[in-house]
């Protein structure tokens, strides 16, 4: 970054609060930016769309999808507010792009609940308040399922070094611990994994 | 009636949340939706000299590109602080200033996201910077204007006469809230010239007035729309300059438009604690008494805006202290301005006071719970009022008992465990009982539920859950009989969700019109031309489990409200303590949001609790852990148990936060703030939290209204920093004045 006290100085390349351009000049500059067509599955149903190809599984799922249960948070990988199954691995959906998403089973927070019955991870969150806002709290869930199936939820500090991926600002961390305790100690958590719901 | 106050009942929300289902702002994406980038200020000071706009105009699906040059005029909205409900009085794109860094120049349109980020990083803007900004408090802080003072005895003569003294310096760092919900918002301008707004927002009915009077709009063709919200802290209680772009950027395209406010980017254009120094003395009798208390801090604020948060009001009431002087001074600094941020007063205060005081009984060689124990004032040490009720000590025994003090050894560095250093400290948290006003409607309906329209929100703190309590509480009712309507500017005004005011304003409105509603009922039923209760007097009639009864006359309250001929009962009222005076309740959400106390007419009223810290730090590498926390508070009438132990639970894991990690580092070359995003900007996570009790004592307050509940959402941040701090010092006798205490202020 160049001295910003020079009587006048053009910033426009880069600056420190993530407006980054580019160095060299778009590709196909004088048309639109190339349009992949995808195939993606999510929650057990086949998706079919034309999108951006910097479109992010995040985005895609939210504004494409209408699925915005997955939350963004920060968008770059740091607080797990979006964190989505891919083939039964938690993963950050805002740091995978939308088109290296196709062939992988999809699985969000909307695809947990059997009709009106809970996963019971989502009903340990409600039985245990473990909660305020609720903004971080399907990330908070979807991470927590695979803590356990990972074998990761041994002990409350195991728990808690496993879950420190996902930001509560609440500070629902206490009560995020004893839900996945709950729920680890019930032995017969339905786990989405490939194949689907 | 039922006990359904005071039940921990779950989370109505709770379902909504945990599936995904619940919409916050910018889950409301929709047909024709546009989205805008940001361009932002690298400079701090200085202007705008040109803006190349034809450069990004032609990129593929750009529709605008806004500059001052072709934003909308819009009318003056004053910052909240000084009676409007704006963030900031000085807004960007209004002419081509720069004032501080990170200030947005252009905003950007485009048919998609990835289209309007990719074109906003392209823009081509040159600046005329001038040098000499600053964004840091500056050590020699020259505190030209007074934020506050307040003078109790002859604070001086106290001091001279004083047999122990302790003198000391504290500081705090600037801070951003984070919430992890995105701040944006999405606008839509209809075709009528209506102004549709979902924006998180902690004050619905604020936020419209906000929109409305700077768009120059009837306030009936606003609406603000925002029944969940992804954390708030503060941040979102006043109207954006991000919101205004917005809505702005929208009436030029004529499109619905969608601006989701980076992480990085949302550390320049929103809200943030200022940072902090005080300066303290304190003196008392060998005894342990305290005779004075002179204390005087800057705090930092902006160029245009006169936002501060001086704490020595509160810190005035938390001793028997016969001599009290408080000078508050502003610096002004070259940033945007600072802004409400949880208990902003209190946090930085009560960390510097309580760690004096610890100071203190470290000089007096005494326990520092025998410290407080020796001072409590019996009376408001300000005003001379009675309290509301105060229940300091009883917190401190309770808390003791539980953290096991009985078992501590005094002495600094006296306590080991498995080769680590122990120490344990204790502070008091107290946050004062602000006392608004709020406004609600109750229906009946013909299928025996209750229907609680509010403005109110829930920013996470369980509103929708206590209000639908209250309301069946009143009216026979179970909880999931009664839907609570939130956070929609249409719905009825109410107080903004800040200064910990929800419980007791609105609480005590639905409380009033949920009695209304059951009065009226009763008065039909009985004075109708047929039907089991004709004739009938109305104080004769009751109504529990969802049916109305006299004797051995029974019906259900669905029948009874089906028989009416309007097929529902409604009441709608304000609800207002008797000593706010009526001029504050009339000016209620058109200018600032009236807030009485803490003290009243004739009384004061605060909440107070007390907390203990186990610190465990390794003698070579000096990691400071925290193994267990300890808080006990008392907050009258707890409306909920289970949403209150959250909230206080999440006071006390953001206090270590504030304690040991959180801090927005200023880059001077730039006056900007560096570490910009959520990898360096550090918060508490799971694994920063160990074992943490927290426990409500029973408490009874009939004067702050007929609930008697105090608000719980700030207090419980307020004692943990020193309370940690305190702990530090007992573990490795080292005295950290600076938050966030960090291993290098420990290595003796």
């Amino acid at each position: 970054m160049r001295d910003p006290s020079e009587a006048e100085t053009d910033m426009s390349e880069a600056d420190h609060l993530g407006t980054v351009a580019p160095r060299a000049a778009p590709p196909g500059q004088d048309n639109a930016w190339p349009v992949a067509m995808l195939t993606l599955r999510v929650n057990g149903q086949t998706h079919r769309l034309a999108l951006d190809t910097r479109t992010t599984l995040l985005d895609m799922l939210r504004d494409h999808l209408g699925l915005t249960g997955a939350k963004t948070g920060c968008n770059q990988g740091a607080c797990g507010a979006c964190t989505v199954l891919a083939d039964g691995k938690r993963i950050n959906a805002c740091l995978t792009l939308a088109v290296a998403a196709q062939g992988q089973d999809i699985i969000t927070i909307e695809g947990l609940a059997k009709g009106d019955a809970l996963h019971p991870m989502q009903q340990a969150f409600v039985d245990h308040d473990a909660f305020q806002c609720g903004y971080c709290t399907p990330g908070q869930i979807m991470s927590a399922i695979a803590c356990i199936h990972e074998g990761h939820a041994g002990s409350a500090e195991e728990i808690r070094e496993f879950m420190s991926g996902n930001l509560c600002r609440c500070g629902a961390y206490p009560n995020i611990v004893k839900a996945v305790q709950d729920v680890a100690g019930q032995g017969d958590m339905r786990f989405p994994g490939k194949g689907g719901v | 009636m039922n006990a359904i106050i005071g039940t921990p009942h779950p989370r109505l929300d709770g379902r909504a949340k945990v599936t995904g289902a619940a919409r916050y702002a910018l889950d409301n994406s929709r047909a024709g939706l546009q989205h805008a980038a940001l361009v932002l200020s690298p400079i701090a000071l200085g202007r705008v000299a040109s803006i190349n706009d034809a450069a990004v105009a032609g990129l593929p699906g750009v529709r605008l590109v806004m500059t001052h040059r072709n934003m909308p005029a819009l009318r003056p909205d004053a910052a909240m602080q000084d009676g409007g409900h704006a963030h900031a009085s000085f807004r960007p794109l209004e002419g081509d200033e720069i004032r501080y860094h990170g200030q947005p120049v252009a905003v950007v349109v485009a048919d998609t996201r990835e289209q309007a980020e990719h074109a906003a990083a392209l823009l081509p803007v040159r600046y005329e910077a001038r040098p000499g900004a600053v964004a840091h408090l500056p050590e020699d802080a020259p505190s030209e204007e007074e934020a506050g003072s307040l003078d109790v005895g002859d604070a001086d003569a106290e001091w001279e006469a004083s047999a122990v003294r302790v003198t000391a310096d504290y500081e705090e760092p600037a801070q951003h809230h984070n919430p992890i919900e995105l701040y944006g918002c999405i606008a839509e301008w209809d075709e009528q010239g209506g102004l549709e707004v979902h924006v998180p927002s902690q004050w619905a009915g604020g936020m419209r007035a906000g929109i409305a009077t700077v768009f120059g709009l009837p306030e009936e063709k606003t609406r603000v729309i925002s029944p969940y919200i992804g954390g708030a802290f503060g941040g979102k209680a006043t109207v954006l300059a991000t919101t205004l772009l917005t809505c702005a950027a929208a009436k030029l395209t004529g499109r619905p438009v969608m601006l989701q406010v980076s992480r990085q980017q949302a550390f320049p254009t929103t809200s943030f604690r200022p940072a902090a120094r005080q300066h303290i003395r304190l003196g008392a009798t060998a005894e342990g008494k305290l005779r004075a208390l002179i204390y005087t801090s800057e705090n930092q604020t902006c160029r245009f805006d006169d936002v501060s948060f001086p704490g020595g009001e509160i810190l005035a009431r938390l001793y028997d202290i016969p001599g009290m002087k408080m000078r508050e001074g502003l610096v002004r600094t070259d940033v945007n301005a600072p802004g409400f941020m949880r208990a902003p007063a209190e946090t930085p205060a009560v960390f510097a006071f309580e760690s004096a005081i610890d100071e203190l009984a470290v000089a007096l060689k005494m326990d520092p719970v025998e410290l407080r124990r020796r001072n409590e004032p019996a009376r408001d040490p300000v005003k001379g009022l009675p309290w509301s009720s105060r229940s300091l000590l009883r917190c401190y025994e309770r808390g003791a008992e539980l953290f096991g003090w009985s078992g501590r050894d005094h002495a600094p560095r006296s306590m080991t465990k498995d080769g680590d250093l122990i120490g344990w400290g204790c502070a008091t948290a107290v946050y004062p009982t602000f006392i608004s006003t709020s406004s609600a409607t109750l229906r009946l309906t013909s299928e025996g539920r209750a229907e609680v329209r509010c403005a109110a929100a829930d920013i996470g703190t369980g509103t929708y859950t206590i209000l639908a309590q209250i309301a069946a509480d009143r009216l026979g009712l179970t909880p999931d009989k009664v839907t609570v309507r939130l956070g929609d500017s249409t719905l009825d005004p109410a107080n903004v969700a800040g200064g910990s005011t929800t419980a007791l304003a609105s609480g005590n409105a639905v409380s009033k019109v949920a009695e209304q509603a059951r009065e009226a009922l009763f008065k039909a039923l009985t004075e109708a031309e047929e039907g089991p209760f004709k004739g009938m007097s109305p104080a004769s009639l009751s109504l529990s489990e969802g049916t109305v009864r006299a004797g051995n006359v029974t019906q259900s309250l669905a029948e009874a409200v089906s028989s009416l001929p309007r097929g529902k009962v409604e009441a709608t009222d304000q609800w207002a303590h008797p000593e706010m005076p009526a001029k504050q309740s009339k000016m209620l959400w058109r200018a600032g949001s009236p807030q009485g106390g803490p003290d009243m007419e004739s009384f004061t009223a605060l909440a107070f609790g007390a907390q203990f810290v186990e610190v465990r730090i390794n003698p070579r590498t000096r990691t400071i852990r925290v193994p267990r926390m300890v808080g006990v508070y008392a907050g009258g009438t707890i409306l909920n148990p289970r949403t209150a132990h959250s909230q206080l639970m999440g006071g006390m894991v953001w206090g270590l936060s504030n304690a040991l990690l959180e801090a927005s580092e200023v880059d001077r070359n730039h006056a900007a703030f560096a570490n910009a995003d959520m990898a360096e900007y550090h918060i508490a996570v799971n694994a920063d939290i160990g074992a943490l009790d927290v426990e409500m004592l029973e408490e009874r307050d009939d004067k702050i209204g007929p609930l008697g509940a105090k608000g719980l959402g700030e207090i419980g941040i307020t004692g943990t920093a020193p309370a940690l701090a305190n702990a530090v010092f007992h573990a490795t006798g080292i005295r950290v004045r600076k938050l966030p205490i960090r291993i290098e202020d420990i290595l003796g």
